[in-house]
């Protein structure tokens, strides 16, 4: 027979496609579980910090779906389940900061394409979460108002940016969104073991997403498994005539897909890319990395050894794109229109006044960074330099996947580290993004996967690599692989015993 | 290639992120540039392809070319720290002397 303290952490390990099923149903209500989720993660709130606000008063949107499917309506795939934003993805009349003082008392006018497609599908927004401020970090300690910690060690960072959404999903929330620039969803998803699928650019939607680096920008979904993420992806993706770069490119039923493909990976052929040297994994990573190869081969796929060289210069070319496109994109972030307003008597001393009292170090730094790189007399050697090298990196991807049909790597070349271990040393931060940011800049699919614990019992991730718009392959790689690896639940001892 | 407190502060001027060159961070800040810039300079390293290519997958809307609602002003000006009678309160353009 079951105690409470089993049901709690039944419904916690529960996957978002088994709740919205379970209420779509009838054999739980919508409240229950919207119930369940915000006690359970205003528990946690001192402890891990992972939200920003927990909207309480969304439990009439639960009670709707209830009443909905009383009266014998279906309220969609995800009906009743609770899923998380990052702070940086409008939710109309809601605050939206992107974890920024700048952005202080801002509430979005309107919701962004894909949380209106979640809702039509179900969902019910829990809260937001935190993240680096205007998602320039790798840690989540970029925040201007919290600290978020990693639920498998409190004292280890969660990754980042989107470090609020995925210590939530570890902590049990069957859903949350994040957003991917150069590894924002993936990083964080690796750190605290749960999945993080960001899509191809131009397949989710941006409108309603506060642009960084326009040119890499997408919304993704967190979950502990595959078929969520894939379910999620599926609602979220197609075209939007609210933002141009959204693709026209039809969406393939990606749940039905994974329900009625092959269990094996059998004629798949894996590319493993030379460039992911041993030298440049912690030991217990390249450990990990290697019995990830050994469970790819004995489901079936064929590995092959690729290369892509200007990998290595991924981080480079990245950092100097994304700051030089913020500089430009963060411009508007000026206390003009909305946010916060710094003294001056005139427009540009209010200008400099707001930045400077808004923006956080980081990100002044970053865009100092951009503006120099755009700058005249150095735009050629640096932006100029960047975008060919991008290209050429581009041109090595194309050619890697006419040989295989999947790239893998490690997510990160260490587990999350500890926390205050990087920040005073951005290039050591920057490092943690080393295979995460190639993906980025050629706009490929990528999903993060749990493979197994570092040394320390901290969670690693593996990353699945397509060519643009092959989500598909990317996620039937993805579910085999976690179907066949024995990754373990976080128990936290505080709401789950020990 | 080296960035010195003349440039931080062109820049930041630029930026409109002023930098005091008499600050006590001034000298940090420009260490701290100047290693991520010298790290930057590596990208002369690798195999770049200069021909103007898509950088992005390739994207397009398709329908119609029609105009939709946008927002309002009444919203829009709710977010402003000063608006009236619809439109934004700001201060002066230049100092008039």
């Amino acid at each position: 027979m079951m105690t409470p303290a089993d049901t709690r952490q039944d419904l916690a390990s529960l996957t978002a496609l088994e709740l919205g099923g379970q209420i779509r149903r009838g054999e739980r209500s919508a409240v229950e579980v919207w119930d369940f989720f915000l006690a359970r993660m205003q528990a946690v709130q001192g402890g891990y910090g992972a939200f920003l606000q927990l909207f309480e008063h969304n439990r009439s949107q639960a009670e709707a779906i209830d009443r909905r499917v009383a009266a014998g309506e279906d309220p969609g795939l995800f009906a009743g389940v609770p899923v998380a934003l990052k702070d940086n993805i409008a939710y109309a009349g809601h605050p939206l900061t992107c974890a920024s003082k700048i952005l202080d008392g801002y509430v979005s006018p309107f919701s962004a394409t894909a949380v209106d497609r979640l809702l039509d599908a179900g969902a019910v927004v829990l809260g937001r979460t935190n993240m680096d401020e205007l998602g320039m970090g790798s840690s989540c300690e970029r925040s201007a108002y919290q600290l978020t910690r990693n639920p498998w060690d409190a004292e280890k960072a969660p990754g980042g940016s989107s470090g609020g959404s995925a210590a939530a999903v570890a902590m049990g929330l069957p859903l949350a969104l994040g957003t991917d620039t150069g590894g924002s969803i993936r990083q964080p998803a690796a750190f605290c073991g749960t999945v993080g699928l960001k899509p191809s650019y131009g397949r989710v939607s941006r409108y309603g997403l506060v642009a960084f680096t326009s040119s890499t920008d997408q919304i993704g979904p967190l979950t502990p498994d595959v078929e969520s993420a894939a379910a999620a992806l599926a609602l979220m993706a197609g075209e939007d005539r609210r933002d141009a770069t959204s693709s026209p490119v039809p969406v393939p039923a990606y749940l039905e897909e994974l329900e009625h493909g092959p269990d094996d990976l059998a004629g798949l052929r894996i590319g493993v890319l030379d460039e992911v040297d041993a030298a440049v994994l912690a030991p217990d990573v390249a450990e990990d990395w290697q019995q990830s190869l050994d469970r790819l081969r004995a489901a079936g796929a064929e590995l092959k050894a690729v290369s892509v060289p200007n990998l290595k210069a991924s981080i480079a070319c990245y950092y100097v794109i994304s700051n030089s496109e913020a500089s430009a994109n963060l411009s508007r972030l000026d206390g003009l229109r909305y946010g916060r307003r710094g003294a001056g008597a005139t427009l540009d001393e209010a200008f400099g006044n707001s930045r400077v009292e808004g923006l956080g170090d980081e990100v002044r730094r970053r865009i100092l960074l951009g503006t120099f790189t755009l700058s005249s007399g150095y735009y050629e050697a640096y932006y100029g330099r960047a975008q060919a090298v991008r290209r050429a990196m581009q041109r090595q991807l194309t050619t890697a996947f006419e040989q295989v049909d999947i790239l893998v790597t490690p997510t990160s070349p260490t587990a999350a580290f500890a926390i205050g271990e990087r920040t005073e040393d951005p290039l050591a931060m920057y490092l943690a993004d080393i295979f995460t940011t190639a993906p980025s800049l050629a706009g490929l699919p990528g999903l993060s996967v749990p493979s197994g614990l570092s040394a320390d019992g901290l969670p690693l991730g593996l990353q699945i690599l397509g060519p643009s718009m092959a989500e598909s392959v990317v996620l039937r790689v993805g579910r085999i692989f976690q179907r066949r690896t024995d990754f373990p639940r976080l128990r936290l001892p505080e709401l789950d015993g020990r | 290639m080296a960035i010195d407190l003349d440039d931080v502060v062109k820049v930041g001027r630029l930026a409109r992120l002023p930098v005091d060159p008499e600050s006590p961070d001034a000298a940090d800040l420009v260490e701290r540039l100047a290693a991520v810039i010298g790290y930057f300079d590596q990208l002369a390293d690798f195999e770049a392809d200069p021909e103007s290519a898509p950088e992005t997958a390739e994207t397009g809307l398709s329908g119609t070319d029609e105009p939709l609602p946008c927002l309002d002003r009444e919203r829009f000006a709710a977010n402003a720290p000063q608006a009236r009678d619809g439109f934004l309160v700001v201060p002066k353009v230049k100092m008039t002397s």
